[in-house]
């Protein structure tokens, strides 16, 4: 979307201009403001003026040069660079192969960056040995220097590029990054660090790394959808930091409605039991997770019903809509008979939601549909079931003309 | 020195000082943008827009186009939001009482049917006559409604939707294949975000293939070109550097993305102003600072979208009018923020700097320019005084029109050559030499007609986009009505 280099120095070259401007213009303000004008002071304030001309015209050159500058020479440098990275896509694809030796020393940028294409793009032992490519190198130690020091920008694309390479070994830098005070650095490092973890195969480590990134999380309280971002790019390792995550001591409500919520998502069925508790959970959002986690899932334990039949009469509209979602779990004649009456809610959501559980029931569902759209007592009921109905209707015309 | 060559000599005064102020102002917040926009280019890299999509974490978006009389460009608009890059969307079209052949278009092209719909009528708006759905793209839903104006077919759109999160997008544009996914992104990334505009860019003399902005050239009217530069410097530094502040106070009509509750909240888009898209984000920031609610409004120059901009004088003209009158009358209704504490930097500077440099703004300069003018003429003020200032604001105005064009040579789809970015250069110098006093005037005497006219559209003649998928077309946007 953006070239990532040449802005700061374009930046800096803006200061200077607007400094430029800005000091006679300052100047021109003050003496204004002091009384200076008419005919005695027009030579006074023209002279001032003259400056401010001149420092103006000074600013336009240095800025309009840059950018004729840039425009002209980054067309041509991302020509040679993409030329030269592809030459080194090709070059340690040999490598892998063993058609080509491996380069000596450090290596150039484009090198780094085809290396960490490759990394991408290769899944298994050759991914691995592009990881190990990459730390031989000494990219990996570069990088993880660039993420710790340096300007803003400077820092975020080294930590994307060691989070392209999800190199264990740089795992507790990008956790330390979570520390960081600037929230973008903070947040940048935790996905990184997600991903890196994602590649931890010893289980010790994987352990210990979920621990330190989870506490870094608590300790710089990230928002709700940077955790569950976190939890889901954890992949297989998403187990050990949920576990982190759902047993610290007083863990915030974000952080446990976004490992519920990643539960959920990944379809994690050993966590089913853990999320019992948190149906009851003081917090509404919490709660509504750990509905959302169960319908997710896919499980109900016979012990819970009582709390989603209860939810279904919750005061919060989304407690029930996502309650009318879990209903579908309760054993069929309950579940018919609850959606049914749901059907009625106050709120159109709910009443959408309670359909659409309906829906999924399957034929029972449907007929259930069909006689709550003839006979319901509630007219909004009655709309909404045949909604439901003329949607599955439309959905099968639309799957014949497809 | 008489009565009147005293009132001449402090208007130059303050004008001068206007000027001065305005200039270091403008400055700091291109600076601020800037900056904004190198960290942002930073923030999201492609490797976290494919887990986003890969990884099933992203909020499902409603997309509203409200159009009325777009039978020109309203199949090739929705034939690009339909074939958008997103997991999980619907399209919205809200024809508001269109009288042309919008519906016919749409009924043809996407094969729809009438289909009796329940929805929330939780906004109230002019009646929805009928609901079609199409029998080829399952998430589009188009709906007809008796005319009630933009705001209220958005309405009408909002009521319709389905997903948390609704974006209006303006029938007369195309959105960038990821646009939806990169505005999204701060949705995911802060509970507390509410609302988030993306960067308009203008669409005339670009290569349209399949729905999307494939390929740009410069077009071949100047006034075309001049908004170019008008729009890189609105959206890159304006607002970009208020957004950084926390103080935005506008997100474009044409493409933001708005959480459902938030707007429901507050009662939707009102009707009653030209300038809907404002007032509703003055109004989110209200409210949400009333309820003490944590909320951010942000833009963010990654998602784009490209507008068909006028290409003759009169529309344009007739545009910034309606746009002008549309800020006072929302400055006016929100009169209680100005220079009110309760809302922080909002209320204390931002507002204040809207009345002062935005709404009364073109007053100030044309009544100022004027009164140099005269001054000049009766030897109140040195000639040369005079035309020094007058160059000054010129080469001001240029450096801010190419600062924002170095900005947009950074953008990977820029204008790609080098006399491209020298028609720029001169752009921005003729823009100055003429026209932004001719807007300015017009602005002016838009100033004297506020209150007149709501609940219109606004009517501005469009070639259209082109909607064959291929082979590559131009818009050439020359022949308009």
């Amino acid at each position: 979307m953006w070239r990532r280099y040449g802005d700061v120095t374009f930046a800096v070259i803006f200061s200077v201009a607007i400094s430029l401007e800005a000091i006679p213009l300052g100047y021109l303000t003050w003496r204004l403001a002091a009384g200076i004008f008419g005919s005695s002071g027009g030579a006074r304030l023209g002279s001032v003026l003259l400056g401010a001309v001149g420092s103006t015209t000074a600013a336009l050159l240095l800025v309009t040069s840059y950018v004729l500058a840039y425009q002209h020479v980054s067309a041509r440098h991302e020509l040679d660079r993409a030329q030269r990275r592809q030459q080194w896509v090709a070059r340690w694809l040999g490598v892998l192969s063993g058609a080509a030796a491996e380069p000596a020393g450090s290596l150039e940028t484009e090198a780094v960056e085809a290396l960490l294409a490759l990394r991408e793009t290769l899944r298994g032992s050759e991914s691995a040995r592009v990881a190990e490519l990459l730390e031989r190198h000494g990219a990996v130690v570069e990088l993880e220097r660039s993420a710790e020091h340096g300007s803003v920008s400077g820092r975020l694309d080294a930590i994307v590029a060691l989070s392209n390479a999800r190199i264990p070994s740089a795992l507790m830098t990008l956790v330390n990054g979570v520390y960081d005070s600037n929230q973008l650095i903070s947040v940048a490092s935790a996905r990184a660090a997600a991903r890196t973890l994602a590649r931890v195969d010893d289980l010790f480590d994987r352990d210990r790394g979920a621990s330190a990134l989870a506490r870094a999380m608590e300790t710089q309280e990230l928002p709700y959808g940077i955790v569950e971002e976190v939890v889901v790019l954890a992949e297989e390792s998403a187990t050990s930091l949920i576990a982190v995550l759902l047993q610290h001591e007083r863990p915030r409500a974000p952080t446990v409605r976004a490992a519920i919520d990643g539960i959920g998502r990944l379809k994690l069925l050993i966590f089913a039991e853990e999320v019992v508790p948190f149906l009851t959970h003081a917090d509404d959002e919490v709660r509504g997770a750990a509905l959302r986690a169960v319908s997710r899932l896919g499980f109900l334990s016979e012990a819970s019903h009582g709390v989603v039949i209860a939810a279904l009469a919750d005061e919060v509209d989304f407690i029930r809509i996502h309650a009318a979602t879990a209903a579908r779990l309760l054993p069929p004649t309950q579940a018919l008979s609850l959606l049914s009456d749901r059907l009625g809610d106050r709120s159109w959501w709910v009443r959408r939601a309670a359909a659409d559980a309906l829906v999924g029931l399957g034929p029972a569902g449907l007929a259930q549909l069909g006689r709550a759209a003839r006979e319901h007592a509630d007219r909004f009921a009655r709309d909404m079931a045949e909604q439901a109905l003329r949607d599955q209707i439309s959905n099968l015309v639309r799957a014949v003309v497809a | 020195m008489s009565m009147f060559e005293a009132v001449l000599a402090a208007l130059g005064v303050v004008t001068i000082v206007y000027f001065a102020v305005l200039s270091l102002l403008y400055g700091a917040f291109a600076l601020i943008g800037l900056r904004a926009v190198i960290l942002e280019s930073r923030q999201t890299s492609d490797t976290e827009l494919r887990d986003l999509m890969e990884r099933d974490v992203f909020k499902p978006v409603s997309i509203i186009v409200p159009a009325f009389n777009e039978e020109r460009s309203i199949v090739a608009a929705v034939r690009s939001f339909v074939t958008l890059h997103y997991p999980k969307f619907e399209v919205i079209v809200i024809s508001d009482g269109s009288t042309d052949g919008t519906m016919d278009r749409l009924i043809e092209a996407f094969a729809l049917v009438e289909e009796p719909r329940v929805w929330a009528r939780t906004l109230s708006t002019e009646p929805v006559t009928r609901v079609m759905r199409s029998l080829r793209d399952p998430g589009l839903i188009v709906a007809e409604k008796a005319n009630g104006g933009k705001a209220d077919a958005v309405n009408a759109g909002i009521n319709l939707a389905r997903y948390p999160l609704v974006a209006p997008v303006d029938s007369d544009c195309l959105l960038d294949a990821q646009a939806i996914l990169r505005a999204t992104r701060n949705f995911v990334k802060d509970d507390s975000m509410i609302a988030v505009g993306g960067t308009v860019r203008p669409l005339n003399g670009a290569t349209v293939v399949g729905g999307r902005a494939t390929a740009l050239r410069m077009p071949r009217r100047w006034i075309e070109r001049l908004q170019i530069v008008e729009y890189a410097r609105a959206f890159f530094l304006g607002r970009a550097g208020w957004s950084r502040m926390g103080a935005l106070l506008i997100i474009s009509g044409a493409f933001g993305i708005f959480r459902r509750d938030a707007v429901i909240k507050v009662g939707g888009f009102w009707t009653e102003t030209l300038g809907e898209d404002m007032e509703l984000v003055m109004r989110l920031h209200k409210e949400f600072a009333r309820s003490g609610l944590p909320y951010r409004i942000v833009f963010s120059p990654d998602p784009i979208c490209w507008t068909e901009v006028p290409s003759d004088l009169p529309t344009l003209l007739r545009q910034r009018s309606r746009w002008h009158r549309g800020l006072l009358t929302n400055l006016w209704r929100h009169r209680d923020m100005l220079c009110n504490p309760r809302f922080g930097r909002l209320g204390m500077f931002a507002v204040p700097f809207f009345w002062l440099f935005e709404g009364l703004g073109p007053v100030i300069e044309v009544v100022g320019f004027t009164s140099l003018l005269v001054s000049a003429a009766l030897g109140i003020l040195d000639m040369q005084v005079f035309w020094l200032f007058l160059g000054l604001a010129v080469l001001h105005g240029m450096v801010l029109s190419q600062v924002a064009a170095g900005v947009e040579a950074m953008l990977l789809q820029r204008y790609p050559s080098t006399s491209d970015r020298l028609i720029l250069f001169a752009a921005s110098l003729v823009e100055f030499l003429g026209f932004h006093q001719l807007v300015a005037v017009e602005r002016f005497l838009a100033t004297f007609q506020t209150g007149a006219r709501r609940r219109r559209w606004g009517a501005m003649t469009r070639t259209g986009i082109p909607s064959e998928p291929s082979p590559p077309s131009q818009v050439a946007a020359s022949s308009r009505r």
